[in-house]
């Protein structure tokens, strides 16, 4: 009986890491098939699409992408609007939380439930009005409007996490603090704001790939074509160029590197950020 | 009023109602099952396969609207290059140019750049039941099957709530995939709301009827949210 149970024991395991093998193997196919024929000449890809021998090996492709597509000047476009936007996401969530949590007041408590209703609405319901608005504010083809346009949307969630962990800390924390004279302002970015770091990585991490990767928000808010980000660069570099596969694969890779390269070094947190922000949601 | 009479509008509606139903019980399904292998294995590699099925979900959607565009392509793409190699030319399709199949192709692709993230939800989700529960069912005897159901399904609810009524607002909303994979065609076989709404605005220049049709998708998302939290958080309380 003991023997048999450990067989099954065995078999189960075995059977586990096939699976799991399998799926992942399947999972990694799509990347693997830009990977290696970003590096290849059309006629190879065509011929041999999964495979990359040496004598296929060249870096033409992703040098030509790089300068047809002006890589260098989009990712400096995304750097700005992701810097922007996650230090008023920053500032205007964690203020909020502060408010909503140390105030006490019911006005901004009812704020609060609103807030939390809004969270759920797609960004296709403001789409309309807020361009035109733009346009009349002249905050079409700026920074500025891009970045207010994402705080905007992120805002929401962002107060959500961040009055989530205000409340969960001990209310007398900022009694304490004024009592020493630090004041309500002080208390905020004394004492509030070093504890509230783990949302700041939460918030960074999940808001950070939105900004970071949305199309919707910049295809509506820019139409010159110096000020894109990477994602709306490569839609209209790939889309008039599907025939030439090699410039797709090299773009696509081009526009994945960063992101990935900041994957390989902080894993860890992406994963528990994700898990904060849903366990919260 | 427009929106409505116009002859699209039925079949926009059926392909975004189409399209969750082909996503949701399927993306779910995978990520569930996914994260009980990988909770089963080691933890060295259970952190490699939740960071390799991870991966995907950081891509921009513009890239992976390429990259399986490219693998969908009829001539030289490489599903159907894998299909002709293996004998089976019969079942190479024109998968984003045939009626019958692009929703389920964009779907898919959808499924394989979302499923790492609702992996890590249930996995957190499994990483807190606690282990007596599991031991006291080892005593009792029961097999490997009758613990999924019993034990890791019911404590699981929580999480299985969330993901649900996320991955439903998120494909409901969702605009960037659909439009670099189809763009709604052929013809408006792929076209849903989320995509209409845009087409009105920029593409057609009809403000207003972009306006009706973004209210009726908000409508649309918060009602099947609603309904679906309240068949999920009665079935918790069940448990």
């Amino acid at each position: 009986m003991g023997m048999k149970h450990k067989r099954a024991l065995v078999i189960s395991r075995i059977l586990i890491h096939i699976s799991i093998g399998f799926s992942a193997i399947l999972a990694f196919i799509p990347l693997w098939y830009v990977l290696n024929n970003a590096f290849k000449n059309k006629e190879y890809i065509i011929r041999n699409p999964l495979i990359l021998l040496p004598e296929y090996f060249t870096f033409d492709n992703i040098i030509r992408a790089f300068k047809v597509m002006h890589y260098a000047e989009s990712l400096i476009n995304n750097l700005i609007i992701l810097a922007s936007t996650c230090s008023l996401l920053i500032f205007f969530g964690s203020a909020a939380g502060y408010s909503i949590t140390v105030s006490g007041s019911k006005l901004l408590e009812k704020y609060y439930t609103l807030v939390v209703m809004v969270i759920t609405i797609p960004f296709q319901i403001a789409m309309v009005p807020l361009v035109s608005m733009m346009n009349k504010m002249g905050l079409m083809n700026t920074y500025l409007g891009v970045s207010l346009v994402f705080s905007a949307f992120s805002l929401p969630f962002v107060i959500f996490l961040y009055t989530g962990y205000t409340r969960s800390l001990p209310k007398e924390l900022a009694e304490a603090a004024t009592i020493d004279g630090c004041g309500l302002f002080g208390a905020y970015i004394h004492i509030y704001m070093p504890l509230l770091k783990t949302v700041t990585g939460t918030v960074l991490i999940l808001r950070g790939v939105f900004v970071w990767n949305d199309l919707l928000i910049p295809i509506v808010t820019i139409s010159k074509s110096a000020m894109t980000p990477l994602s709306l660069r490569l839609y209209s570099f790939a889309s008039v160029r599907l025939t030439s596969w090699d410039l797709v694969f090299g773009g696509t890779l081009l526009v994945s590197l960063p992101i990935t390269i900041i994957f390989i070094f902080l894993q860890g947190m992406f994963i528990k950020g994700i898990v904060a922000g849903s366990v919260k949601g | 009023m427009d929106v409505i009479c116009e002859s699209s509008f039925i079949q926009i509606i059926l392909n975004t109602l189409y399209l969750t139903i082909l996503y949701v019980p399927i993306l779910n399904i995978l990520a569930l099952v996914l994260a009980t292998l990988v909770f089963g294995v080691s933890r060295r590699m259970g952190n490699f396969y939740k960071s390799l099925l991870f991966f995907p979900n950081l891509l921009c959607m513009v890239v992976v609207g390429f990259i399986w565009k490219l693998m969908y392509m009829y001539d030289g793409g490489l599903i159907n290059q894998i299909f002709n190699l293996l004998g089976l030319s019969v079942l190479a399709q024109d998968w984003l140019g045939s009626p019958s199949l692009v929703l389920a192709s964009m779907s898919l692709s959808i499924i394989w750049f979302a499923t790492g993230y609702y992996l890590v939800i249930y996995l957190a989700g499994l990483t807190a039941i606690p282990i007596e529960l599991y031991e006291s069912c080892d005593v009792e005897g029961a097999t490997g099957m009758q613990k999924f159901l019993n034990i890791t399904i019911p404590m699981l609810a929580p999480s299985i709530t969330i993901n649900i009524i996320l991955s439903t607002i998120g494909i409901i909303a969702c605009f960037d995939l659909p439009f670099v994979l189809t763009n709604g065609g052929p013809g408006y076989m792929s076209e849903t709301i989320a995509l209409q709404v845009y087409h009105y605005a920029f593409t057609n220049l009809q403000q207003g009827r972009s306006l009706a049709l973004s209210m009726m998708l908000t409508l649309f998302a918060v009602t099947v949210a609603f309904v679906e939290l309240k068949i999920f958080r009665k079935r918790e309380d069940i448990y």
